[in-house]
């Protein structure tokens, strides 16, 4: 295990090194790349902005996957009580994965403006499929024997959904909303490249305008660490979950 | 009167192919009858029409007449007499074992501490109380599956080959632990076995399946002995019935195509 972690710091640091080389003395490679020394002054420089930025990135992709969430988690709870909706929606849902829905983003603009709720949205509409479908999925795995279980004890649908169907289904959902962490981030970085006043997508596609690599570089960094803090966030919540399974 | 009573029952998924057809019997209260049967003839799905899980669905056809204790078998299935236990042992993996075994109680919104503890001590998993299905042996997960079903004090339980996957020494433990508990319970029971063996040390009747769901043969043991006196000296046992009973029965399901 330490024999791991310590090739990965070692291959780091040897990327580190040889980015930083060929960034001091290579003028193309410093034009789009920049250079860890110069990225790392220009974050210094440039903290409040940068973390400003990040924090409203990082509020929209919050913000959109909680909704996707309790959206997701409404659908199928109405499915549970119509189970013909979710034969129908289902094979509509799996299928509809294969839609590039960042498509959407400037139809969110043109729609909601520049403001928040748009990039929100785009967030909500990117995690809403992958937590659903994983739900959906999870709910038809359950055994028919406990199916049937269930229905010897004429089990109320209200005790199914929130002692049966939800536990049993939670590792299917937690894959969903691990997946979508990531979406969130990326939609909400998508729909800021269309327009918006704030957020580390306006950075970056000003810093291919403004031919600004360390500001790329930064605003790359940030979009990692919101990723991980939203997946790790829900890998904790997973763990706890699901430790006694 | 019978407690559980069906007259020329047939059951079908497709119009014009039946999986159950022309099935009579009656049962008493606090009677063993096991079905025995070659694969695929039909005996889990007559378990499924007594218990009422068949037909749940509008395509299924079901006919002839069915009741348990005068009843439809959905009326009485809703009154809450009567247990299934699969041949899975199907525990919630979230629950430990103690939360398995009063899972049904749960479900009526009902609590016995007393009750509960008692089945977990009847099938020895005290000591596992605590545990999740996922620590436990196949045996064991049985033997939950097994006091799970006596938790409602079921009048008429439903045996689909629970102890199929398990070897003679756990199989022996647990035909003990199930004549303990229908001893207290007075249960009425009706087990699917393939094992020619199990059916004789467990039940009353033996019902034969021929391969198109239909009855072949009827046997009533008689015989006085109790499950665990029968289980005690198996070699004993088996010689006094295997020729009046063992190789009539066996015979009867290898030649069960002939309907």
């Amino acid at each position: 295990m330490m024999k791991k972690w310590t090739l990965y710091i070692f291959l780091g640091a040897a990327l580190l090194a040889l980015w930083q080389y060929f960034g001091s003395f290579n003028q193309t490679v410093r034009l789009l790349v920049s250079s860890p020394t110069l990225s790392m002054n220009y974050f210094v420089e440039n903290a409040g902005s940068l973390l400003h930025a990040a924090q409203t990135t990082l509020i929209e992709a919050v913000v959109g996957l909680i909704i996707a969430t309790i959206f997701s988690f409404a659908v199928m709870i109405l499915c549970f009580y119509k189970p013909g909706i979710l034969e129908f929606v289902l094979p509509l849902m799996v299928t509809s994965q294969v839609i590039p829905l960042i498509v959407l983003a400037p139809f969110f603009i043109i729609l909601m403006g520049i403001g928040l709720s748009s990039k929100i949205t785009m967030a909500a509409v990117m995690c809403f499929f992958p937590i659903f479908v994983n739900f959906a999925q999870g709910y038809t795995t359950i055994s028919s024997n406990i199916h049937e279980l269930l229905y010897i004890y004429d089990a109320p649908l209200s005790f199914r959904i929130k002692s049966v169907y939800f536990p049993l289904s939670m590792g299917s959902i937690m894959a969903g909303l691990k997946i979508s962490a990531t979406l969130a981030v990326i939609g909400a970085i998508v729909a800021e490249f269309n327009g918006a006043e704030l957020g580390l997508g306006k950075n970056l596609y000003l810093s291919a305008k403004r031919l600004e690599p360390e500001l790329m570089i930064s605003s790359l960094v940030l979009a990692t660490l919101i990723g991980f803090i939203l997946f790790g966030t829900i890998r904790i919540i997973e763990l706890r979950t699901g430790r006694k399974l | 009167m019978m407690f559980v009573n069906l007259d020329n029952i047939g059951f079908s998924y497709t119009e014009g192919k039946p999986v159950v057809s022309g099935v009579s019997f009656g049962l008493k209260k606090g009677e063993t009858l096991a079905v025995v049967g070659a694969s695929g003839c039909g005996k889990s799905t007559l378990l499924r029409i007594i218990s009422g899980i068949l037909p749940q669905s509008p395509h299924n056809y079901l006919s002839g007449k069915l009741t348990v204790d005068g009843q439809t078998s959905d009326k009485y299935r809703r009154s809450g007499k009567l247990a299934f236990m699969f041949q899975e042992p199907t525990l919630m993996p979230n629950l430990t074992v103690r939360q398995n075994i009063a899972f049904p109680l749960k479900i009526k919104g009902m609590n016995n501490n007393q009750k509960v503890d008692d089945l977990v001590d009847a099938v020895g998993l005290t000591a596992f109380a605590g545990y999740y299905p996922s620590r436990l042996s196949g045996g064991m997960k049985t033997r939950v599956s097994l006091a799970r079903s006596f938790v409602t004090d079921p009048e008429l339980l439903f045996l689909d080959e629970p102890f199929a996957a398990l070897d003679i020494a756990w199989k022996s433990r647990l035909y003990r632990e199930l004549e303990k508990l229908l001893e207290v319970h007075n249960s009425t029971v009706i087990f699917v076995t393939h094992d020619v063996q199990e059916a004789l040390l467990l039940s009353d009747d033996v019902l034969v399946f021929n391969s198109g769901g239909g009855i072949k043969s009827k046997y009533k043991i008689e015989n006085e002995k109790s499950i665990s006196e029968r289980v005690n000296d198996i070699s004993g046992y088996m010689s006094e019935v295997y020729s009046e009973y063992m190789l009539p029965i066996q015979d009867a399901i290898m030649n069960g195509d002939d309907v």
